[in-house]
């Protein structure tokens, strides 16, 4: 990917007692990479909560050993991206009740997936071709107490990825069976 | 053990002990709050106070306990919390689900206002 002057590397083994050393070490180089620019603490912040629940789906959901946290960075962008050869995305479409994965077997993009629905905000995927999706939040209301309890359970992390992130996406390489699960930060935002 | 409890008259002060509220000890989390309430706590009242982060594992066990609790008539209140985990509470609206007060003091006090 073009226009990041840095870029980190690591591997994430799959296990959970390394979750929390994994998330500071990413942390500390976005830090340390960021001396001097105005990355705010909402950002790190953020990022924190992204890295965490990136490496807790790889645990609970992908079923491979290890897998590729990258991070690229230039003044204006911070990009986290988890890679691994594991299971493909799959996702409760819940307006259908019924189970996706992918590649997505579709005529038809771009395609709308109702993912969680709580009364007050819907978490929405768009496919724009078989192999790419981007979540998006659509706000519905502001009721005193949202309907959270109905479905939402199942989808926190995703909940919280699609809105810590400025941008969450995820796209699968059919060619090497590669899932590529990005999110993007705007550093200017702040 | 994921929780230190004190019981008085029904009322459960649980103050979760380790530092990182995650995936690795959600399940027994959930398992010691309904615990709790099998035993016949009436509320329980979860302080924070040790926890610097929480993901959507450990937020689901606490949503699981709400959905014991509700139809019993049982209630869970969260007190103590830092602002990282507050803002994670805030960012998916789970602010409005819990009551959430400032410290065990705040908590109880409603209690003698009631």
């Amino acid at each position: 990917m073009n226009g990041y002057s840095d870029r980190f590397e690591t591997i994430f083994k799959c296990d959970l007692e390394a979750v929390s050393d994994k998330v500071n070490l990413c942390i500390a180089h976005i830090e340390q990479s960021a001396a001097g620019n105005n990355i705010g603490l909402g950002v790190i912040t953020r990022t924190k909560w992204v890295i965490t629940e990136m490496l807790t789906n790889a645990i609970k959901h992908s079923d491979v050993e290890e897998c590729l946290l990258t991070i690229r960075m230039n003044a204006t962008q911070l990009l986290f991206e988890k890679k691994d050869n594991g299971n493909p995305l799959s996702l409760h479409r819940c307006d259908e009740d019924k189970k996706i994965v992918w590649p997505l077997e579709s005529a038809s993009f771009p395609k709308k997936i109702q993912v969680s629905h709580n009364g007050s905000e819907s978490l929405w995927a768009v496919a724009d071709d078989a192999n790419h999706v981007i979540f998006y939040i659509q706000e519905i209301g502001d009721p005193a107490m949202p309907a959270l309890l109905k479905d939402t359970n199942e989808h926190f992390g995703l909940l919280i990825l699609t809105k810590a992130s400025d941008t969450f996406e995820y796209h699968y390489e059919p060619e090497s069976a590669t899932n590529r699960f990005l999110s993007t930060f705007n550093l200017q935002a702040i | 053990m994921i929780l230190k409890t004190r019981e008085t008259n029904r009322v459960v002060m649980a103050t979760i002990l380790p530092v990182e509220a995650s995936l690795a000890n959600s399940d027994p989390f959930k398992e010691e709050m309904i615990s709790l309430m099998v035993q016949g706590a009436r509320l329980i009242i979860v302080s924070f106070e040790n926890v610097n982060y929480i993901d959507s594992s450990f937020l689901g066990s606490l949503v699981v306990a709400l959905k014991y609790a509700l139809p019993r008539n049982i209630d869970i209140y969260l007190v103590s919390l830092k602002p990282d985990v507050h803002n994670l509470l805030t960012l998916i609206r789970m602010d409005k689900v819990f009551k959430i007060f400032k410290d065990y003091d705040e908590a109880t006090a409603t209690l003698n206002n009631a």
